[in-house]
């Protein structure tokens, strides 16, 4: 073989490889996009590392309470979390970008009903009503459904979204911690669902809290 | 100067270039200063019992408590105890407004670390008048929400943290008239605010010293907004 016709020998083998190899990676479904890996599914007490917050949950109960609204009649279902704020701020719930824990954190009763809705949150200090969550400090955080007409659900599985600590964008802007949103199929655009940390179910006992 | 004939030559002399370019290319980056660098708040610096001035107030931090539970008050007026999982900062300061009525709303502790805690909202003590002569009100004067600061009238001020025992040492108290804040996709304009840094002198030692001695049921000592009392 000629000087010459090796070359191109060399400048067609080259696409050639790479489009065989690629034809190979589709046809074993490698382009597929990829399918979220399912979230943990941990114990009750177990911590839950989700990046901005390291949180353990406490219990679930549903009952009256006095403390949040003085009729008697109406009953709440409450899950108790244990948090610690691992960024480098306390973090205020009633300031712009409101916290996004409480925003996110979803609950899904046997039923299979998933209810995102909150009606009331706090941290929890016995007596004393506070907002904010300090960083690096552990905290009693409650999370209320207000009037819980339904049964007792028995237990309920309570969902945590992740966050990240990342630049809204390349250049120029400061590191901020952002809910993790689930990478979109065809582009580098993201879904507007977090990614969930952890899933946790919890029993639902019966509590009256004056 | 004539172009090196021999190929291997030129390769290494592109590859050699190509390096230096990358690592031109991220020293620059290194050396630019980082966004928080550059839209940092214009601070004064001072150390306690100094009088640290910007040019909206001065304040002269007089003291540092340290205490594992404050009394206060509850809802409908009980007497209650706050306890923590960390310690409680109590810190003294006397602020004075300059040349119109102030809200300092962002006072922090600032940790070695770098964390940034906010005064906490939680701690209620029984107020008389957070204007007058009475009770320090730290539930006023503390997230300063509700207390104006007017000018050229001293305040005394009862400034209480929540941290973790461990990051006592080397904390900073940062104070100014707004919070740091990021909003989204931008610093908050309070950020750029004057801000008066005073270095709190707890060293490893002290800090250690006082979280030792740390009492429970603190009580807030009554205080006069307009010193002497």
């Amino acid at each position: 073989m000629s000087r010459r016709s090796s070359r191109w020998v060399r400048w067609l083998a080259a696409p050639i490889a790479v489009g065989a190899a690629a034809g190979l990676t589709a046809a074993l479904g490698g382009f597929r996009p990829a399918r979220a890996p399912e979230p943990p599914q941990v114990t009750p007490g177990q911590v839950i590392d989700q990046g901005l917050y390291r949180t353990r949950v406490v219990r679930a109960y549903v009952g009256r309470r006095r403390d949040l609204i003085s009729d008697p009649t109406k009953r709440w279902l409450t899950v108790e979390f244990r948090v610690v704020n691992e960024s480098d701020d306390t973090l205020d719930p009633s300031e712009f970008a409101a916290d996004p824990f409480r925003q996110l954190v979803t609950v899904t009763f046997p039923t299979g009903r998933v209810d995102p809705l909150k009606h009331i949150d706090r941290v929890d200090r016995g007596a004393w009503k506070s907002e904010e969550v300090p960083p690096r400090t552990p905290v009693r955080l409650i999370v209320a459904w207000y009037d819980w007409a339904g049964t007792d659900p028995g237990r309920v599985t309570v969902s945590l979204p992740a966050f990240e600590h990342r630049a809204p964008v390349f250049f120029d802007m400061p590191v901020t911690w952002q809910t993790k949103l689930i990478a979109n199929k065809t582009d580098d655009t993201r879904d507007d669902r977090p990614v969930i940390a952890a899933r946790v179910t919890v029993p639902v006992t019966h509590r009256d809290v004056r | 100067m004539r172009w090196p004939r021999k190929p291997w030559v030129r390769r290494a002399g592109a590859i050699v270039g190509s390096a230096a370019l990358l690592v031109g290319a991220v020293a620059v980056r290194a050396a630019y200063p980082s966004y928080e660098q550059r839209f940092r708040p214009i601070a004064s610096h001072g150390l306690m019992h100094q009088r640290v001035r910007t040019v909206d107030f001065d304040v002269r931090v007089e003291k540092v408590d340290v205490a594992r539970t404050i009394m206060g008050e509850a809802d409908g007026g009980k007497p209650a105890e706050l306890g923590t999982d960390g310690v409680f900062v109590i810190v003294t300061a006397t602020v004075t407004a300059h040349r119109k009525v102030i809200e300092l709303a962002g006072a922090y502790l600032r940790a070695a670390d770098g964390t940034r805690t906010l005064v906490s909202d939680a701690v209620q003590i029984p107020a008389i008048d957070p204007v007058g002569a009475g009770t320090l009100d730290a539930r006023a004067s503390a997230a300063s929400i509700l207390t104006g600061i007017p000018p050229l009238e001293p305040r005394r001020l009862a400034l209480i943290f929540e941290v973790p025992a461990v990051r006592l040492a080397g904390a900073q108290l940062w104070l100014s008239l707004g919070r740091m804040e990021w909003q989204g996709d931008r610093q908050a304009e309070d950020w750029f605010r004057p801000q008066a840094r005073v270095d709190l002198q707890l060293g490893r030692g002290r800090a250690a010293a006082l979280v030792a001695a740390a009492p429970r049921r603190y009580q807030l000592e009554k205080q006069c907004w307009t010193p002497p009392c």
